[in-house]
C-alpha cells in the first residue's frame, strides 16, 4: 500500500505500527475524527476492529447503519480489562494472533477506558511500551481519551505514550512525546539506594532461595506469600541462568516489602524489560513478564555488566 | 507438601514402595544393603540381591548381615548377577520385566515368605547411553507393578559412575535417597496417567524433560499429566510440558493437564496449559 495524501492516517503505508492519541471531549469530535477513520478502513478493505465506550459507539452505530456489520469487532471496553496491566495486553496480543497470520494491515479503533479504574492508570506504561513490542505489526491504533473521564495526568500520559497526535484535521507527531525508557522511568518509583538494614543472601540454587523468600515474606503479605516467592523465584532463576549466582536482598519500607536480585550475567538492558508481552511462541521472558504481574512494582536496572530488579509489594 | 519421601537409611520400607538410594562409595552401598536386608529379613521377607559385579563381592558386601550364611542356604537370600534378570537376551525390556517381578514375588509367597524385597543396582544400566532408554521405561512400567505386589524394591546406584543422567532415573520413585539433598520431584506414569509430585523449576528442566519424553515414547494416543501433587512448577518447567504438547499435537497425539493448583496455574497459564486449574 502507498501513502496517500490527505487520508485519515496520515502517512502511514500500513507496513509498520502507528499508534495515536486522540483527546475528545464532545460526540462531535468523535464524529470528526473517529467515523472518518472506520469509513476509510472498510473502504479500504482493511480489517477495522472498535473496542470503545457506550457513547464512542452510538457515534458510529449512527453514522455506519449496516456498514457496522463489516467491522472485525465492534465490541465495549469494559470487557478487556482483565484486572491487571499485563494480563490486559497479553489478551490483546494474543488476539493479534489471527490478524498478524493474515499479512494485511488492519486499523484498531481502541478506548481504555480502563485507565480510571483502580490500578488502571498502569496502562500508560503499555501504551508506551507498545511503540516497540508492536513496531513490526501493520496495523494503526487510534486511542481515544475523553478528557471529561479521565485526570489531566492520564490525558498527559496518552500523550506522552502516543507518537501521533491528531492536530487540526491532521495526523502529526506528539510535540510531548517521550521515548519509552523515558517515560517509564518518569513514572516507576525511584531506584533509592538499597537500606543498610536490608537482609541478603548468595543464593546458587533455586530451591532454597525458593523457600528462604517463604520463609521471609512479611506477615501483612501472608495472604500472597505463594505469589510473592513465585515471583521473587522467576527473577531467581533468571539470573541463575544467567550467571550462575545471584544476591537475593529483602527489606520493608513502611507497608511495602522490597524484594531484589542482583546478578553479573549478561545483561538485561531493555528499557521495556517485564513490560513487553512474551513472544507467541514457547521462547523466554516469561518469567519476568509473570513476576511483574504479580508485584505491584518491578524496577530492572543495569547492574554493572549484570541486572538488578526490585519486585515491590504492597500490604493491604 | 506432596514432595517425594526422603530416606535418610534404607528401613521403614513396606510392600508397594519403589524407591531409590544413590551411593558414593561401597561403604554406602553396603550400609544400604545391610539396613534394608536386615528389616526384610526380619518381617520374612525374601531377599533378592543383584548386581553386575561378581557373586563373590556381592556376598562380601552383606559380610555384616546376621545370619547371612543361613539366609543363602535357606534360599531365603538370593544373590546373583543383573543379567539373569533378562531371560531369553530380552535385555532391559519393559513387559518382561513386569512380568519377571511380578512372577518372582508371587513365588516367594507360595513359597511361604510374607513378600519380595529387591536391592537392584543399576549403575551400569544409568551409565550406558544404549540402556538407558530402556531402563527408563523399565522404570516406568515396574512402579505400578511393585504398587500391587507384595514386593518392594530398591533401585541403587553408584552416583561417582553413574553419569550425568541419574537424576531422571531417581526422579522415577516415589521414595529416593540422594546424599546431601532433597528430592526435587518424581514422575510415574500408570494406567497411561502421568503423576508429578514435589517441585519442578529450572534446576530440574534436564531431568523433567528426559522424563516426558521417555513417557511420550512409551505410550500411544492421549496423555494426562495429572498436576494435583505438585507443589510448585515455574515458567522453565512449564515451557518444558509446552514444547512437549506441541511435539505431541504435530504427532496427531494429545497432551492435557488435570488437578492444577495454585500457584501452579500461574506459569502454566503462561502456555496456556491451565484450563480447569482452580486459581
Amino acid at each position: 500500500m502507498s501513502a496517500t495524501a490527505a487520508t485519515t492516517v496520515g502517512t502511514w503505508a500500513g507496513d509498520r505500527f502507528a499508534h495515536e492519541a486522540f483527546v475528545y471531549g464532545t460526540e462531535a469530535e468523535v464524529r470528526d475524527r473517529v467515523v472518518p477513520f472506520v469509513a476509510e478502513g472498510l473502504e479500504r478493505g482493511e480489517a477495522t476492529i472498535v473496542v470503545a465506550s457506550d457513547g464512542v459507539r452510538a457515534v458510529l452505530d449512527d453514522a455506519l447503519g449496516a456498514g457496522r456489520d463489516d467491522l472485525a469487532v465492534f465490541a465495549d471496553s469494559a470487557g478487556f480489562w482483565r484486572g491487571d496491566g499485563q494480563q490486559t495486553l497479553a489478551a490483546y496480543h494474543e488476539s493479534m494472533g489471527p490478524l498478524l497470520e493474515t499479512g494485511r494491515p488492519w486499523r484498531l479503533v481502541g478506548e481504555p477506558t480502563w485507565l480510571a479504574v483502580p490500578g488502571g492508570h498502569v496502562w500508560s506504561r503499555f501504551e508506551a511500551v507498545a511503540n516497540d513490542a508492536f513496531s513490526d505489526y501493520p496495523y494503526y491504533s487510534l486511542c481515544l481519551h475523553d478528557r471529561r473521564r479521565l485526570s489531566p495526568s492520564l490525558v498527559d500520559n496518552a500523550r506522552r505514550t502516543h507518537p501521533l497526535v491528531w492536530d487540526h484535521g491532521e495526523v502529526v507527531p506528539s510535540p510531548h512525546y517521550q521515548p519509552t525508557e523515558e517515560f517509564l522511568r518518569s513514572v516507576e518509583p525511584p531506584w533509592t539506594p538499597a537500606p543498610e538494614h536490608r537482609e541478603s543472601v548468595t543464593v546458587t540454587t533455586c530451591g532454597p532461595a525458593r523457600r528462604y523468600v517463604h520463609a521471609n515474606v512479611v506477615a501483612a503479605l501472608t495472604d500472597r506469600a505463594d505469589d510473592v516467592t513465585l515471583a521473587v523465584h522467576e527473577i531467581v532463576a533468571n539470573a541463575l541462568e544467567a550467571a550462575g549466582t545471584a544476591e537475593l536482598s529483602h527489606w520493608q519500607v513502611g507497608g511495602t516489602q522490597v524484594w531484589e536480585v542482583r546478578d553479573d550475567g549478561p545483561g538485561l538492558h531493555e528499557a521495556a524489560a517485564g513490560y513487553s508481552p512474551p513472544s507467541l511462541d514457547l521462547a523466554g521472558g516469561r518469567g519476568l513478564w509473570l513476576a511483574h504481574s504479580l508485584a505491584d512494582e518491578a524496577i530492572v536496572r543495569q547492574h554493572g555488566p549484570g541486572t538488578a530488579i526490585r519486585l515491590i509489594f504492597s500490604a493491604p | 507438601m506432596s514432595a517425594p519421601r526422603t530416606l535418610s537409611r534404607a528401613v521403614d520400607l513396606a510392600p508397594g514402595d519403589h524407591a531409590s538410594w544413590a551411593y558414593d562409595d561401597l561403604s554406602g552401598l553396603r550400609a544400604v544393603c545391610l539396613d534394608t536386608f536386615a528389616e526384610g529379613a526380619a518381617r520374612g521377607e525374601q531377599l533378592v540381591y543383584l548386581s553386575h559385579r561378581p557373586l563373590g563381592q556381592l556376598v562380601d558386601d552383606l559380610a555384616g548381615l546376621e545370619g547371612r550364611d543361613a539366609l543363602l542356604r535357606s534360599g531365603q537370600l538370593v544373590v546373583h548377577g543383573a543379567q539373569d534378570c533378562s531371560p531369553d537376551g530380552a535385555g532391559l525390556d519393559a513387559a518382561v520385566q513386569v512380568e519377571t517381578w511380578r512372577s518372582r514375588a508371587a513365588a516367594s509367597v507360595e513359597s511361604g515368605y510374607s513378600g519380595l524385597r529387591v536391592v537392584g543396582d543399576i549403575t551400569e544400566e544409568i551409565a550406558d547411553p544404549a540402556h538407558l532408554a530402556d531402563l527408563l521405561r523399565c522404570e516406568l512400567a515396574v512402579d505400578s507393578m511393585y504398587a500391587a505386589a507384595p514386593a518392594l524394591a530398591l533401585c541403587v546406584f553408584d552416583r561417582t559412575r553413574a553419569g550425568s543422567r541419574w537424576r531422571e532415573v531417581s526422579s522415577l520413585h516415589r521414595i529416593q535417597h540422594i546424599p546431601g539433598e532433597e528430592p526435587a520431584f518424581a514422575l510415574t506414569l500408570s494406567r497411561g496417567v502421568v503423576r508429578l509430585m514435589g517441585e519442578v523449576d529450572l534446576s530440574s528442566v534436564p531431568e523433567f524433560a528426559g522424563l516426558l519424553q521417555a513417557v511420550v515414547e512409551s505410550t500411544t494416543g492421549l496423555l494426562e499429566v495429572d498436576l494435583s501433587e505438585l507443589d510448585f512448577i515455574d515458567v522453565a518447567g512449564s515451557r518444558v510440558m509446552a514444547g512437549m504438547r506441541t511435539a505431541m499435537t504435530r504427532a496427531g497425539r494429545e497432551l492435557f493437564v488435570t488437578g492444577v493448583r495454585h500457584p501452579a496455574a500461574l506459569p502454566l497459564r503462561e502456555f496456556n496449559l491451565h484450563e480447569g486449574a482452580a486459581t
